[in-house]
């Protein structure tokens, strides 16, 4: 009953002319995909992912010639020149020195996020083959492997700023478990099995995870499916594990508090609530551009950020008192870790640094391979590619 | 082709098998040459990058489908194409009778469609998924697929003429 519809497309997609596939340029944008996530791994995999420090990717500026690369023209990024990267990493400390850290690649990979504890700052290495390694830079600047085996089909993880722990979420056999690993100790002191795995077919897994107050929260990502499990709250000194209704539509948990995108849409109307309470403690209507809320390491504040056509609005709202300040100079900014800080390196190499009353500061910082190039997004964000 | 390390000649012949069907479809979603064109390349170049997660050969087609309808509904949040868009003429309602030789008629039709309707149609009855593929698809319910079908098909035919497209074409 339905062939005179598809008689009419059938008709109309044959009668197309049909260019010749552009082979050359897919494959460049392909190998820049590659490329991009060897540096921002994982970001872009799980969307709403905790990356609270700054990873940013200079480029190095050697100009290799790849005509694939030159005819590419998708993704926004280093178009025409094909480029070496230097990755940058980086964190604002509490008195809001940048401090960038030198880690050295682990395994496969560079640093492609951090995130604070109270021990430093967690550095985890992941690529787009699931491998996921950690690093701790203590607060003078040096450099320790986590006792921590590298993981090599997927995992997710997080820590608080005002805690000693890494909290590492994988599958062991066949279960969704939270690993929970002392910093300060450098030894695992709790293994919480959670649910079985929502994608048991799929060889490599991604999660997404939070961490506050002694709970994991927790969900498995469906990759390519368009679907995700379902949020688990974990309270890894008891054990307790408990289905997370309640967070059906949180997008990101960060601080005890959770993003909720009922409908999923990017201009969709936001809500913040409070994990504890369950009161709602901020609302963002639904806007005429897409939106991403970045929740603050401690909950206390957000970033909202909207992406219109002329370039990225970002505000910054205390969500205790409602008051809230534009911040015309960060398009897409990381926090301090005192959460007290939103700040982005801009192409030029300057710092730009906003407190919690709006107002920012540049400063021009000293940063290798950083003089002649330009720097690609910092890394809150997964690229689109 | 197994999932580890395919050769850029693996992956250029991939191209040049997905190419002309994927191109039909993103160009009947988009109603654009250039549009379809930058679609389907990013999401093959997108399909070779989550190699890991691509099966086989033969899983790759369907891979780079649906990634490229993740990618096109991406497009439809981001580049405010939630409502319809504008054309320079307004479709002309069939004369009853009229042979529809001119495949230009059923382009403007489509582009009268909002575009997650226009992806709707094309999906249901060009690639013939069925509801629940489609809502798989697109991410959405397949009663949501059913309304939103219905309600295309409706719009389709107020342009078209029960005629062309007579109301049996509801499924």
């Amino acid at each position: 009953m339905n062939d005179r519809i598809h008689d009419l497309l059938v008709r109309e997609a044959d009668g197309l002319d049909i260019p010749a596939p552009p082979t050359s340029a897919i494959l460049g944008a392909y190998k820049t995909a590659r490329r991009r996530r060897r540096i921002a791994t994982g970001l872009g995999a799980v969307a709403a992912a905790t990356v609270l420090g700054f990873v940013a990717n200079f480029a190095a500026g050697a100009v290799m010639s790849d005509s694939a690369s030159d005819q590419f023209a998708g993704t926004g990024g280093a178009r025409g020149e094909e480029v070496a990267y230097a990755q940058i990493a980086g964190y604002l400390d509490t008195e809001g020195r940048f401090h960038e850290i030198d880690v050295p690649a682990a395994g496969p990979t560079g640093v492609s996020s951090l995130s604070y504890s109270s021990e430093g700052v967690v550095a985890t290495h992941e690529n787009e083959d699931a491998f996921a390694a950690y690093s701790l830079v203590a607060p003078d600047g040096s450099v320790g492997e986590a006792a921590i085996d590298p993981v090599t089909d997927g995992a997710g993880s997080a820590s608080a700023p005002d805690e000693p722990y890494l909290v590492v979420v994988r599958l062991i056999q066949g279960k969704v478990t939270v690993v929970v690993h002392d910093l300060a100790a450098d030894r695992e002191v709790a293994r919480v099995a959670v649910a079985d795995s929502a994608y048991p077919g799929e060889k490599y897994h991604q999660f997404q995870v939070s961490y506050a107050a002694g709970r994991a929260y927790v969900r498995e990502l469906g990759g390519d499916t368009g679907t995700n499990g379902p949020w688990y709250v974990v309270d890894w000194r008891s054990g307790e594990v408990r289905q997370a209704p309640e967070l059906a539509d949180a997008i990101s948990v960060e601080g005890g508090r959770a993003v909720l995108a009922p409908g999923g849409d990017e201009t969709a109307p936001r809500e913040i609530v409070d994990l504890a309470s369950g009161e709602s403690v901020l609302d963002i209507p639904r806007q005429s551009a897409p939106v991403e809320v970045r929740l603050a390491p401690d909950g206390r504040h957000a970033l909202v950020m909207t992406w219109l056509d002329g370039g990225t609005e970002v505000e910054m709202h205390e969500l205790a008192t409602g008051e809230r300040h534009r911040l015309p100079e960060l398009s897409s900014p990381a926090w301090s870790e005192g959460s007290d800080i939103a700040f982005q390196i801009d192409r030029d190499g300057t710092l730009v640094a906003c407190d919690l009353s709006g107002q920012c500061d540049r400063t021009k910082i000293d940063l290798p391979n950083a003089s002649s190039i330009a720097v690609e997004l910092p890394g809150t964000m997964g690229y689109e590619f | 082709m197994t999932r580890s390390s395919p050769t850029d000649e693996d992956f250029a012949a991939l191209v040049h098998a997905c190419w002309p069907r994927l191109y039909r479809t993103a160009y009947l979603i988009l109603g654009n040459a250039a549009e379809a064109e930058d679609l389907v390349q990013t999401a093959l170049a997108r399909t070779f990058a989550n190699w890991h997660r691509v099966r086989s050969l033969d899983a790759a087609p369907a891979y780079a489908r649906t990634t490229m309808m993740n990618v096109a509904a991406s497009w439809f949040r981001k580049k405010g194409w939630r409502n319809e868009r504008p054309t320079a003429t307004l479709p002309e309602t069939v004369v009853e009778g009229e042979d529809l030789t001119d495949r230009h008629l059923l382009r403007e039709a489509l582009a009268v469609l909002p575009p997650r309707q226009r992806a709707m149609v094309v999906l249901r009855y060009y690639e013939d998924l069925s509801v629940a593929e489609v809502a798989n698809t697109l991410g959405i319910t397949t009663g949501g697929v059913k309304s939103q079908t219905s309600a295309a098909l409706r719009r389709l035919r107020a342009v078209l003429g029960d005629d062309l497209l007579p109301e049996k074409s509801q499924s």
